[in-house]
């Protein structure tokens, strides 16, 4: 394993000696076979030299632990790259932006400090994960509902940090957006923390985000700025029902007045996260026909889509729609729903998924169709990761291009045509990744992202540089039309930065002023986020 | 919640494999209280795996695709914790497992991928070295290989091979499921 940079042999040993020291023998993994665990399996560069390698792992197990790390690598100038569960699979897995990083691997840091069912908070550590939570939550009886992203065994707070989504209310799933103050282990080894708790005498650090002055939290997201060690998070009070339904519309068009009313319907707080997908996306691959149709040049005007719905009596689109709350509401809502979208798409049906009251037996919970949607955390994406529609390829992995896209009909066939078009100007032969059946993602609340899964391989280096030229290349063509990403590996974080350009990249450059002030020696999380202190930015 | 883990005991009558080694195992040596198997009865071979690991004396669990809930049940709350975890699954369930078991020290030891062909046979890759009779016995089961897959599990010794981060092999045939028997151990260090 790699050294950290300009450290020398002699040094390191010492500064091992004094990390060993602070977190215990059995917390400090020098050893290749521990270390190669934090390897990024999802690598598009995998085994080659890009790959980013830790030079070594540490797990403290405090906040005094954490500081006492920070301090030591301070001292001695070497990098952390702080994780929580380090399941970031997609998005750089537990692999730094900075080979020779040292992990500080936060899963021992495991405890729930606090969960309030009356005022709908909880208070974790970074090692808590979705289903540790989900538990103690069960266990207690507790009245209040998580929201969790596909892979269930994430951090809620890792996830978070790395602006990740989930599948209920817009308020909720955004999980960044609903955490609620932080502490923070700084690059220095002191500890700040944000919001309310900022105030050693207030107990409402759960409660109210802000406290006084400016709002900080966003810089240790997505950046690194220091160790977060301790956060809070809203929750959802347990609904009394959940219905799921879905509308199903034939026209290609009908992309456009199904989303203006979900918009309505989401805005005004009256559904959960609506589901768009489109039947002829796996129906194009068993059926020829509607395959030349999606592939001949003038798809996009929709006439032979729409011939071909009308004919094989098969939606263009369909919606799936959340509802939760009590059951009377509830269904008042989804008739009022059915209403709005028959006014505005002739022709529209509308059908019933599940409808569950809760609490749910486990048998119950078990046999729920979808249950992301119920805040239930599992690893069944895993099951069908490899063949998802993100992820078509059978392949040991997917990188995700997720381009962030205005929520409307016009914006989505418009994007959807230019990176098919894209796609195939650069010979990049990835049949599902984009085409007039590629429906939105509505995880960020309020924009689309219009996501493409490109394979990954451990075993064949071709497929990843095919893979990664084709994300380079759809970063630009994005940025060049105003589609930006929302969250990409450390491969493509300086790319995608680079990207958000206004005034001469001035977020950037206020970034890196920050870094310069707070991080000049680049002890946390060098690149994270696409910026870099002085001493290590490629122009220095 | 015990509910999930729906435990087999007993379900399965014990099968028998003409030719076949008896059952035993190096895993843990002697440590059969130490032995749990996870199997995915969603698939047809899962039964017989389930009925060779009770033979053995395995503690058993099923699954269903998705591990969460049952490693949290069967292995991190358990009052026993096993030495060794072996199972059949889907690759994407083992890919889970493997860094579950990370966090206890355990590593995928032995790893043999089950390829469906269209026409119905199946193809296996081990990625480590099999006793000298596997490959026949694998090969002679057919589609039934349930049973000779938990047998070579059960006879591989722990510290035989290291499959960390293997990659599964290339598999082009989309509409099925590739399978995928395994072992979890902690590995010998020098
Ligand atoms: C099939 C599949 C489906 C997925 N579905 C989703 C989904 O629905 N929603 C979603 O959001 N993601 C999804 N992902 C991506 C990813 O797996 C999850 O977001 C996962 O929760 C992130 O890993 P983690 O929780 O272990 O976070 P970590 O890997 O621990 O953390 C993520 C990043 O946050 C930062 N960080 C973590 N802890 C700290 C700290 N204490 N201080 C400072 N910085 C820190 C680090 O930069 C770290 O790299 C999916 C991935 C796959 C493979």
């Amino acid at each position: 394993m790699p050294l950290p940079p300009h450290l020398s042999p002699q040094l390191w040993q010492e500064a091992l000696t004094q990390l060993r020291a602070a977190v215990g023998p059995d917390a400090l993994f020098t050893a290749d076979d521990d270390v190669t665990l934090y390897r990024d399996a999802y690598s598009p560069v995998w085994g080659e030299a890009e790959e980013r390698q830790a030079s070594a792992a540490i797990a403290p197990n405090s906040t005094e632990q954490v500081q006492a790390v920070v301090r030591i690598a301070n001292h001695f100038g070497i990098p952390l790259f702080p994780i929580a569960t380090g399941r970031n699979l997609g998005y750089g897995g537990s692999a730094s932006n900075l080979s020779g990083s040292v992990i500080v691997d936060l899963k021992r840091m495991n405890r729930i400090i606090e969960v309030d069912d009356k005022r709908h908070f909880a208070i974790v550590e970074p090692g808590v994960s979705y289903f540790d939570l989900y538990r103690y939550i069960q266990e207690r009886g507790l009245d209040v509902w998580i929201d969790v992203p596909d892979p269930g065994w994430g951090s809620v707070m890792g996830n978070a940090l790395d602006h990740g989504v989930g599948h209920t209310w817009s308020s909720y799933r955004d999980h960044f957006g609903s955490h609620c103050g932080l502490e923070v282990v700084l690059p220095d080894g002191e500890v700040m923390r944000t919001g309310m708790g900022a105030m050693t005498s207030a107990k409402t650090s759960g409660d109210f985000r802000y406290g006084f002055g400016p709002y900080v939290d966003g810089l240790f997201a997505q950046a690194g700025f220091g160790i977060v060690t301790r956060m809070g998070i809203h929750l959802m009070p347990r609904p009394e029902c959940f219905l799921h339904r879905r509308v199903l519309a034939y026209r290609r068009q009908d992309i456009v007045p199904l989303v203006e009313v979900a918009n309505k319907l989401e805005d005004a707080g009256l559904i959960g996260m609506p589901l768009y997908e489109s039947p002829m996306f796996g129906a194009q691959f068993a059926d020829k026909a509607l395959r030349d149709i999606a592939t001949a040049p003038d798809v996009w005007n929709g006439n032979a889509i729409d011939r071909y719905a009308a004919e094989k009596a098969m939606p263009v689109w369909q919606l799936g729609l959340s509802f939760y709350g009590p059951a009377e509401v509830v269904e008042a809502i989804w008739r009022h729903a059915q209403a709005q979208f028959a006014k505005a798409i002739p022709g529209a049906r509308f059908e019933t998924i599940e409808t569950l009251h809760f609490p749910l037996s486990p048998q119950a919970e078990e046999a729920a169709l979808h249950k992301v949607l119920i805040g239930v955390p599992n690893l069944n994406i895993f099951a069908i990761g490899a063949r998802s529609a993100t992820n078509p390829e059978p392949a040991d992995g997917h990188l995700l291009f997720s381009p962030m896209v205005a929520r409307s009909g016009e914006e989505v066939m418009k994007a959807q045509r230019l990176f098919t078009e894209g796609m195939r100007e650069m010979g990049a032969d990835f049949p599902m990744a984009y085409g007039p059946f590629t429906a939105p993602f509505t995880w960020m609340p309020r924009i689309f992202a219009l996501t493409a899964g490109l394979p990954v391989s451990r075993s064949d280096p071709k497929v990843n540089q095919r893979s990664r030229e084709t994300m380079r290349r759809l970063i630009e063509l994005g940025a060049r039309h105003g589609y930006g990403e929302y969250r990409t590996p450390p491969l493509f974080q300086d790319q995608v930065m680079a990207t958000y350009d206004f005034n001469g990249n001035a977020l950037r450059r206020f970034c890196e002023t920050l870094k310069d002030a707070v991080d000049p020696k680049g002890i946390i999380a060098p690149g994270r986020g696409g910026f870099w202190p002085r001493a290590m930015r490629k122009e220095a | 919640m015990a509910t999930r883990r729906l435990f087999l005991q007993g379900a399965v009558g014990t099968a028998a494999l003409a030719g076949a080694p008896a059952i035993g195992t190096t895993l843990p040596a002697n440590r059969s209280d130490k032995l749990l198997a996870l199997i995915d009865i969603t698939h047809a071979q899962g039964g017989p795996f389930v009925a060779a690991a009770q033979t053995w004396g395995a503690r058993t669990a099923a699954l269903r695709g998705d591990p969460l809930a049952l490693w949290h049940d069967a292995v991190l709350a358990s009052a026993v914790q096993p030495a060794a975890i072996l199972g059949l699954t889907t690759q994407g369930t083992l890919f889970c497992l493997e860094r579950l078991g990370w966090e206890l020290g355990l590593r995928v030891q032995l790893r043999i991928d089950h390829l469906p062909a269209p026409d119905g046979s199946w193809r296996h890759v081990a990625h480590t070295d099999l006793p000298a009779w596997a490959p026949d016995m694998l090969a002679g089961a057919g589609a039934d290989f349930g049973l000779a897959a938990a047998h070579i599990a059960l006879n591989s010794s722990d510290g035989a091979g290291d499959c960390t981060h293997a990659a599964p092999p290339p598999h082009p045939h989309r509409d099925s499921t590739p399978l995928v028997t395994w072992l979890l151990a902690a590995p010998h260090r020098a």
